[in-house]
């Protein structure tokens, strides 16, 4: 077995402290995500864990994605499930766990060996000594230029989402005497 | 323009104020000191400018109310010349105060949150300032992406809100904190669409390049932006939770909201963060909108020059600290608006017009890269902002008035 980034450049002290806080960071939140019975701590978590993950993706040379990844996921979506949360009873009462408990690990199990199958089989393009400097300005060429169809059919795709969620989330109204 | 190519003042200012210690700053361990050492200045800056402006927000609001406001703290001399020197020291003897009070976690509340509540408010804060430019080649890192990390870590203030308004288990708390994420999420939308204007205009998200941008065009881009400041002023007026928009404390129906529980240093840091966030949405309406440090009929030096650099600093000071000024203006004349006007405000005119504002702003970029000059632009803009009016004119929305009249029984 060849390991993915052979030939890639030995990154620096800092960016092996960084990464290995970074990593144990996101690693220590997600497992408190998912086993902490209190709702509102395990979305506290899942914050630590999204926040992490963009400090991941700064170190990797990614700034953008990384300011994405703290703009959406920690900002706008983990609010929201707080925001949901606080409209929940009965958040602090644990529920019976034990198929949980098993059907979980099943699950996690067998995601961590597709990732590492993926992982160890796919032709990872390393960038040489020369890493290719981010632009927004290429990111956005790509998007609104090369692949302008397949941007806006996932646009379309988000929006009949976002109908359809009006329509569940809509009161019934009264029929017309 | 020639303005356009001066890169250096892009450097970050950890190598600015080294500049004499010849040494790489820009990378390695240099780099993570430099960095430490601009994080340790723009901390001290925050604290002292928020002791300045907790004293000014007084002094603006008894000038309003037509009192002399705090005057026996300080120098008897300086209170005895005018209203506006007198009581200079008031914010630190209430700081001191503060420190010295028990810092109380109550019995049922959630200790964790409820203490890393303060401390991520005051951390975003700061985390937000490191790209704000100060001067040509003063900011703490040009970031090549520094609007968004200003947005995306200015997003993080609204957790810090919802988690104490939870962690402190007491309804005024929680009905704070839900009516502040609400608020924060729907006015996050018409600020960034607003903001989007000047991206447009620039083609850059750096904020030195914003600076350097509107050298270029020859004009601020309040100009061809105008209904993008309004908009960007507006909202963040709401982001910042300050009065007409400051639902999520209301302190007749409400107690304090989300502060209620909180006491001594805590209470502090988020009084601390409300003004440095304050300072922080105005310096990037100063940079983005009002031309951040460019001195007026003054073109910038192709090199690095020290008394550019000074005077920049005292241009950007005076800009940021006029729109925190009208900030203050607007929280002592304006009444409290109510939370579901809050939301038609921002979702029914805000955002629909932020979107107007960034296809004129698209218009005025296509314009300028047919080689149109300052005046012509800046003509166009005027004109396509009257159209605008125009055209609401004619399509008649509901006045905004209407908004704040009761609905009628069906």
């Amino acid at each position: 077995m060849n390991f993915p980034f052979a030939d890639a450049p030995a990154p620096s002290v800092l960016e092996a402290i960084t990464f290995w806080l970074l990593a144990g960071m996101t690693l220590t939140s997600a497992w408190f995500t998912v086993r902490n019975p209190n709702l509102f701590h395990a979305g506290l978590s899942l914050i630590c864990c999204f926040l992490g993950v963009a400090g991941l993706y700064v170190n990797l040379g990614a700034p953008f994605l990384g300011a994405m990844q703290v703009l959406i996921y920690a900002g706008a979506i983990a609010v929201l499930l707080l925001f949901a949360f606080m409209l929940t009873h009965d958040l602090m009462k644990p529920k019976d766990e034990r198929f949980q408990n098993a059907s979980g690990a099943v699950t996690a199990l067998a995601m961590a060996a597709m990732l590492v199958f993926v992982a160890v089989k796919s032709e990872w393009r390393a960038a040489g000594s020369d890493p290719v400097k981010f632009d927004p300005a290429a990111l956005a060429t790509s998007y609104m230029h090369d692949n302008l169809v397949p941007f806006e059919v996932v646009s379309l795709l988000l929006l009949s989402a976002l109908v359809g969620a009006l329509m569940i989330a809509r009161k019934e109204e009264a029929p017309p005497e | 323009m020639a303005a356009a190519h001066a890169e250096w003042t892009s450097q970050s200012a950890a190598s600015s104020l080294l500049s004499p210690i010849h040494w790489n700053w820009e990378q390695g361990w240099p780099l993570a000191l430099a960095m430490l050492l601009s994080l340790a200045l723009v901390l001290g800056f925050i604290c002292v400018s928020s002791l300045i402006l907790i004293w000014a927000e007084r002094k603006v609001a008894a000038r309003i109310q037509m009192r002399v406001g705090p005057m026996m703290t300080g120098p008897r001399k300086f209170a005895e010349f005018s209203m506006w020197t007198g009581g200079l020291l008031q914010t630190a003897a209430d700081a001191i105060k503060l420190l010295l009070k028990e810092l109380i976690i109550p019995a049922k509340a959630d200790p964790v949150p409820f203490t890393v509540a303060p401390i991520i408010i005051v951390t975003v804060c700061i985390t937000a300032f490191i790209v704000i430019p100060f001067a040509p080649a003063f900011s703490v890192s040009d970031l090549n992406i520094g609007v968004v990390h200003v947005v995306a870590i200015s997003s993080l203030t609204v957790l810090s809100i919802v988690i104490a308004g939870w962690a402190s288990n007491s309804k005024y708390s929680l009905l704070g904190g839900l009516r502040s994420a609400a608020q924060m999420l729907s006015y996050e939308i018409p600020l960034i669409f607003a903001l989007l204007g000047p991206i447009t205009l620039a083609g850059t998200l750096s904020m030195q390049g914003l600076v350097r941008a509107q050298a270029e065009y020859g004009f601020w881009f309040c100009i061809p932006s105008a209904l993008g400041f309004l908009i960007y002023f507006v909202s963040s007026i709401a982001e910042v939770n300050r009065p007409p928009f400051d639902i999520p404390e209301a302190e007749s129906e409400l107690v304090a909201g989300y502060v209620s529980e909180y006491s001594g240093m805590m209470f502090a840091m988020f009084f601390l963060a409300e003004f440095a966030n304050m300072f922080l949405v105005c310096s990037v309406a100063a940079t983005m909108f009002l031309g951040g440090w460019m001195v007026p009929f003054i073109p910038i030096p192709q090199q690095p020059e020290l008394w550019y650099m000074l005077l920049g600093g005292l241009v950007f000071f005076a800009k940021t600290s006029f729109l925190v000024f009208i900030m203050m203006w607007i929280r002592w004349t304006f009444p409290r608006v109510r939370p579901d006007h809050l939301m038609n405000l921002g979702w029914k005119y805000l955002f629909p017009l932020s979107l107007t504002n960034l296809v004129l702003c698209v218009i005025i970029t296509v314009l300028k890269d047919q080689q149109w000059t300052a005046w012509p632009l800046a003509g166009a803009s005027a004109l396509g902002l009257v159209l605008i009016l125009l055209c609401l004119q004619l399509i008649r929305l509901p006045k905004p008035s209407a908004l704040f009249e009761p609905k009628k029984a069906p």
